[in-house]
Parts: structure tokens; sequence; C-alpha cells
């Protein structure tokens, strides 16, 4: 079928993770279940995902949609806490933490997401959508104390010492007390699983970002923005 | 499938699939389309930017006319789009420009 602005229709597929349309309460979110936005992130991700189905059904664009869980590992932005509180607590500088630190996310190594996406985008059946999740919910606050204990033993610092970093701020407006995924289809189609444990996934973590001070300074710094010119301008 | 896009290729998780798409399919083509916002860096790519079956478009995924030129000129026939502003607390202060990076670029 051919999409009405000209272009053969490639297989596509479309990934979202993180916050969440997904959010409930006490359930697990499958794929068959309603998305309830709560924040504009997670609404205009909702409407992209209806967007791609719409496209599959009306044009026949042969799509897949996929919904991560929280990720974490090599590389990512330190907005996001995980690497913001290694950085913050390799530095001794506050780590603000939303509410109580109460919530409950899922998260995955993202080596394991990109390995999903592979599965999904070879093997995955054209119009369904598939969850990819670890089966690993943790509190913030834990994950928070996780990390402390983490760097600071990497670090040579009792194990520990940097509890005190811990500053409560006010909760995030809109922010969803918990979503869990349930990524039961996935493994049961397509034999896809999670390769490592949350305690080895934050080691490699953690270990990565404490080595790869070069590459936080750089993002920090602003000075990663210069890349492209220095890499790319005269090409 | 040989010539594939991956749109996002320069944020966090996008690199990873970028990344492992490079190593596992030396056969296939892989074009990184990327707008390169505050959360793209092309640093998370240094240790394949050199493969030949890797190549990077800076190009904003909204960009419908150059998107599609594009498809047609690399006869691509797979895309994995991965682009999205992502930050939940940005989204609260700047709730249009989400609407348009993850909403709009399905048209």
């Amino acid at each position: 079928m051919t999409h009405p602005d000209g272009i053969e229709p490639p297989f596509t597929t479309k990934a979202s993770s993180g916050e969440h349309h997904l959010a409930y309460g006490e359930k697990f979110f499958t794929e068959d279940l309603k998305y309830q936005p709560h924040s504009p992130y997670s609404a205009a991700k909702a409407a992209s995902d209806h967007f791609v189905r719409a496209f599959h059904d009306t044009y026949g664009m042969p799509t897949v949609v996929t919904n991560c869980s929280n990720n974490y590992g090599p590389y990512q932005f330190p907005e996001k806490l995980i690497p913001l509180f290694i950085n913050n607590i390799r530095h001794r500088k506050p780590l603000p933490v939303y509410g109580k630190g109460e919530n409950v996310r899922d998260w995955l190594y993202v080596e394991d997401h990109a390995r999903a996406i592979d599965l999904i985008f070879h093997k995955g059946k054209v119009g369904d959508t598939y969850n990819i999740g670890g089966f690993n919910e943790w509190k913030n606050i834990d994950i928070i104390k996780v990390l402390i204990n983490t760097v600071d033993r990497m670090l040579g610092r009792p194990e520990g010492a940097d509890m005190d970093l811990i500053t409560y701020v006010t909760d995030r407006a809109g922010h969803d007390m918990r979503y869990a995924i349930d990524s039961t289809k996935l493994q049961r189609e397509l034999g896809w699983e999670p390769s490592l444990q949350f305690e080895e996934g934050i080691e490699k973590t953690v270990r990565w970002y404490l080595d790869n001070q070069d590459w936080m300074d750089n993002v920090t710094s602003g000075d990663y923005m210069k890349y492209y010119e220095d890499m790319y301008a005269n090409r | 499938m040989r010539n594939i896009i991956i749109t996002g290729g320069a944020g966090f998780i996008g690199s990873h699939v970028v990344r492992l798409f490079i190593n596992k399919y030396p056969e296939y083509n892989i074009i990184n389309i990327d707008k390169l916002t505050y959360a793209g860096n092309l640093a998370n790519l240094k240790d394949v930017e050199g493969k030949p079956n890797y190549k990077f478009v800076k190009m904003d995924i909204c960009d419908f006319e150059g998107i599609h030129r594009l498809m047609q000129d690399e006869h691509i026939d797979g895309v994995i789009h991965l682009a999205a502003e992502s930050h939940v607390d940005r989204s609260i202060k700047d709730p249009f420009t989400f609407a348009q990076t993850n909403v709009m670029v399905h048209r």
C-alpha cells in the first residue's frame, strides 16, 4: 500500500520509554490496557503511538509499537536520575529527591532495550505492540541508596558516607506514583529476556560514569555541542 | 532489509541501538538521523563513527520534505523511530515543543 503522500511505507518500529502514559496504580501495564497520560510528555507520547497505529490501520503501513520502562546505562544525559546522582555523589553535591522518594519505577539496562528493539524490528508481528520491561521495580529512594553505597565503595569512601546528600524537594506535578510494565508477551512470543540483573547493571553503570569523567565534563560544560562542528562541518 | 534509518541515534537509547545494528549487521546500511538538540551527542558514537555501514545525517524529523527525499535517495526499507523530547520536567515548562517533536513528526 502507498502512503497518501506517495511514500512507499517502510517497516517502521516506534519506541517509547520512560515516564509514562503507562501509569497504572496497582496493576501491571499490559499491551491491551488503555493509556492514562498525566504529563505533557506522556500525553505527547501516547498521541504519537495512536498515530502510528492509525497509519497501520488506515494506510496499511507495516508498523510495530514498543513501550519500555525506564532505561539506565552509559551515555545517559545527566538530567536523568541515575547519571545525575552518580555525578552529584562524586562531587558531594545535594541529591534532590521528589516527594518522599516513594515513587516506584521499573528499570531496564539500556543494552537490553536495544536487544529487544533488534528482535522486535526483525521478528515482531506487524500491527502489534510490545512492552519491554525488566520486572525490576524499585522505589526511587532505594535506588538512590544503592547509588550512594556503590559510588562510595568505588571511590574508596566509607559505604553510605554520602547519605546526608539526600535532599527532599516538592514532588513533581502530575507525578505518577508507580508504573510497572508487563513484558510477558515479548518474553513468550519472541524469547527475549533481560541479560543483566539490576545489581550487575548498576555496578557497570556506576563504573562507566566514574571511568568516563571526560564524557560527563564535556556534557555538563556544553562543549559536546561543538563536536558536530568539529567533526562534520567541513565534510 | 538493507537500508535502515534510526532517528534520534545520537541520544542515549538511540546510540545503543545504532551501535548494536552497526556491529551486528555489517551488511546493512545504518543511517542515523538526529537534530542534535541538547540531548544528542555524537561523542556517544565515537567508537563506531568510522564504520563503512554507518552514516550520520543532521536533520529535524519534522522536516517532512527532507526525510521524504532521504528515504527515496537511500532506498530506505526500514525505520526505527527513537527521536523524542524525553524529559518530563522540561515538558511541564514547555509542553508544545513536546507536541511538535513527539506527535507532529507522525503527520
